[in-house]
């Protein structure tokens, strides 16, 4: 009996020990949010957990932006603590979950997508007076960069990379067989592209859509900005009346994807495969003529592409098409941050003080210099970069620098200024739209109810 | 001596009950206590990663919601092709296995149960592969021996697509369920068996006439399983479809792992939760009705 009493209190306590454990485990870098908690109140170091989307293994060697901000903190007397997420995993479940518990870092990165909802939940420390204060740092960006991270003339996030959503990569051997040197400017001509690579045997256009977000970002976008314009952009991204997705101009923006898709210019499986590595396979096999994607796609696209296949690589703007309106003119972008820093408003000036310093790092010239000799877009102006070594930069990169100074106009990527939940709607009725479920009216109709429904909080 | 014994077993009794309290303390803070958060949860809005209070509002828009309605037929759908790929097959192989007709070798048996082993994850991004338009195992078999007019679009077509999910599920699960099967054989008198053989009753007679009633526990039990399964299925159309195309495979649980996250709309996506936990109730007592009715019958 004596033995048993023993066992049963043994095991009891290994369970209350197992119960106090599990409560009490998850990353304790993950946990400092509040206030002056992670301040050393010895005053010296400055603590800092920074929830970000690089994961080092994920990063193969371009593994610049963790050397630079290490190397800040370790001289600026910052105890910094790196928590990497993937990148989709962060976005999707990580970053709101955080949010939502009001249990954010000090410093993270922020979707552009979660940046209005963030500022009105009062999660975002105001960044604007350190704007002010350092004129040469904020002068140094791109124009108009900060437009997504500016709510009522204050600014809650520093862009710290610039991409362009729109672009198609194309075959110049495939072209070429079939009478092109490179993709046409207009619908008309790319329409019988299209039809050529279709009848030849090949897939004019692959694409992977599987989570939704490519066709949407890398179509549906640059043909919101040729047929609806700017101006609908704008309000309709500023969740006010003046424009509504079950106007006539957004429902051909959907009519002209579904009649792409009708015509079969697209890869029959677009809508399960994703858009990492099994719509590339379309492209690198030769078996595609053009391939959807945005300056991001360039470096993988490069990088992971056979190396007799590189010779053959173009690139082009999207073609303008039929019925766009008359003042957007052929072979625009759109372009803007898609990821910002953010700092949590519940900093202490000490630990924004760091987190800003951490954000100029970021922004800073050995920054841009990494980003343009892996092939990324800079945030600051090319004067402001320096020099560099030219030699590294990746093939076609010159291409897509010559194409984005050469665009008659840059509009800011119009899913930036929605939310989440629009977003998730565009996406899935898109490909709703590609399997027949449902028409470009209807998707119009259904959209604009969610939009509705997001305007009442979003405005 | 009746009374002094009595005494002495609640003694003993409260002993017992303060180590179990340990346990019983866990299954609250593990259980109870994150289902009553949901709850509380689904009787608010999410604005902004703000709680606003809604009442029952999120449920009344559950009831008009269509894709909700969409990701249950979903559930029901995988539902009943479970209880057929699943359990009937699982049936079928345990009465092979206990009579020693087919099968009778350990490893065999092993391998009908290895497939559970493996993550879910894992399987489904198998079978995504497998199911790859150009690349994938089935339409390159097709190509081989002509037949390409029988290719799919095994996971892009939305005809298909939710048998598409179910097959890798059927495979994975089948030999989960023929363990409990066969642990439920193992209870049954061998000497009915024989008395059965001896009366002339065998092969499919004998599987239906006195093993099927004799093991109607077992076979509640495992349909209980598949049936809070099928409702609560969420890592394979996570890996294989996200739910797509469109919402054409889309399950409850997805749909809640949308609202909820990728919409940051925690409220709705909680109440969707707590629906599943009702739709999985009410069909655990529709099945307990339909099991005392058929009691009542024998």
């Amino acid at each position: 009996m004596k033995n048993l009493k023993l066992t049963a209190g043994l095991l009891a306590l290994v369970l209350a020990g197992t119960m106090t454990l599990s409560s009490c485990g998850g990353n304790s870098n993950a946990a400092g949010s509040a206030g002056g908690d992670n301040e050393n109140n010895g005053g010296e170091k400055v603590k800092l957990t920074f929830a970000c989307t690089w994961v080092e293994e994920e990063m193969r060697d371009q593994t610049y932006p963790l050397d630079i901000v290490n190397k800040y903190a370790q001289d600026n007397n910052i105890e910094l603590s790196i928590d990497p997420y993937n990148s989709s995993d962060y976005q999707n479940t990580v970053f709101k979950t955080m949010a939502a518990a009001k249990n954010l870092p000090e410093i993270f990165l922020i979707n552009s997508m979660d940046m209005k909802s963030s500022v009105k939940g009062g999660l975002l420390y105001d960044l604007t007076s350190y704007l002010d204060e350092d004129t040469a740092w904020a002068d140094s960006f791109l124009p108009g960069l900060f437009v997504e991270t500016t709510f009522d003339d204050k600014i809650y996030g520093v862009p710290y990379q610039f991409i362009t959503n729109e672009c198609v990569y194309f075959n110049k051997n495939i072209l070429s067989e079939l009478g092109y040197e490179t993709v046409p400017a207009e619908w008309a001509e790319f329409l019988e592209l299209c039809e050529k690579a279709k009848n030849a045997g090949y897939i004019p256009i692959a694409l992977g859509d599987k989570d939704g977000w490519p066709l949407y970002s890398n179509l549906a976008e640059i043909l919101c900005e040729y047929l609806c314009g700017p101006e609908w952009v704008a309000a309709i991204g500023g969740y006010t009346d003046q424009a509504s997705y079950d106007d006539p101009k957004f429902i051909s923006v959907l009519t002209t994807i579904k009649d792409l898709n009708d015509k079969g210019y697209f890869n029959e499986d677009m809508v399960s495969i994703d858009n990492n590595t099994q719509d590339k396979a379309y492209f690198y096999n030769e078996k595609a003529a053009m391939i959807l994607g945005g300056s991001y796609t360039l470096t993988g696209l490069v990088t992971d592409c056979p190396e007799e296949l590189i010779p053959s690589l173009g690139v082009a703007p999207t073609p303008r098409p039929a019925g766009a309106i008359d003042s957007v003119k052929a072979g625009i972008f759109t372009g803007g941050s898609g990821w910002e820093v953010a700092v949590n408003a519940e900093n202490t000036q000490k630990q924004a003080d760091a987190a800003v310093g951490i954000a100029k790092a970021m922004t800073g010239q050995e920054y841009a210099r990494n980003d343009v000799e892996v092939g990324r877009i800079p945030v600051i102006k090319m004067e402001n970069v320096g020099e560099y070594d030219a030699s590294k930069i990746p093939v076609l990169q010159d291409d897509m620098n010559k194409l984005i100074s050469q665009a008659p106009s840059m509009t800011l990527m119009n899913q930036q200024q929605s939310g989440a939940a629009m977003s998730e709607i565009l996406y899935k009725k898109l490909q709703e739209i590609i399997i027949g479920q449902t028409t470009p009216e209807q998707a119009a109709k259904d959209i604009q109810a969610v939009y509705e429904e997001e305007c009442k909080t979003m405005q | 001596m009746e009374n002094g014994s009595s005494i002495l077993y609640q003694i003993k009794f409260r002993k017992v009950l303060f180590y179990f309290l340990i346990p019983i303390l866990l299954y609250l803070f593990i259980v109870i206590l994150p289902l009553c958060t949901a709850f509380y949860y689904s009787l608010n809005m999410t604005t902004n990663f703000t709680l606003v209070w809604n009442g029952l509002d999120n449920y009344v828009k559950i009831l008009s919601d269509d894709i909700f309605w969409l990701s249950l037929k979903n559930n029901i759908f995988i539902m009943i092709f479970a209880i057929i790929t699943q359990l009937v097959p699982a049936f079928i192989i345990m009465v092979m296995i206990s009579t020693g007709y087919v099968f009778k070798s350990k490893f065999v048996q092993s391998v009908f149960f290895f497939p559970c082993v493996i993550s879910a994850i894992v399987v489904s991004y198998l079978w995504q592969i497998m199911y790859d338009n150009q690349t994938g195992v089935f339409n390159t078999l097709l190509r081989l021996v002509g037949l390409e007019s029988l290719q799919q679009n095994w996971l892009a077509d939305p005809k298909i697509v939710m048998t598409s999910i179910c097959i890798p599920l059927a495979w994975q699960f089948i030999g989960y369920y023929l363990v409990i099967l066969l642990s439920g054989m193992s209870a049954i008198d061998k000497e009915i068996l024989e008395v059965a053989e001896i009366d002339g009753a065998t092969g499919l007679k004998k599987s239906v006439y006195i093993i099927l009633p004799l093991m109607k526990n077992t076979i509640s039990v495992v349909m209980l399983l598949s049936v809070t399964g099928s409702i609560k299925i969420f890592d394979q159309v996570f890996a294989m479809t996200g739910g797509g195309p469109g919402y054409a495979s889309n399950v409850l649980g997805m749909y809640s792992y949308i609202v909820s996250f990728k919409q940051a709309n925690y409220g709705y996506g909680s109440a969707i939760s707590i629906s599943m936990l009702i739709i999985s109730l009410l069909l655990i007592g529709v099945m307990s009705l339909i099991k005392k009715a058929v009691s009542r019958n024998d």
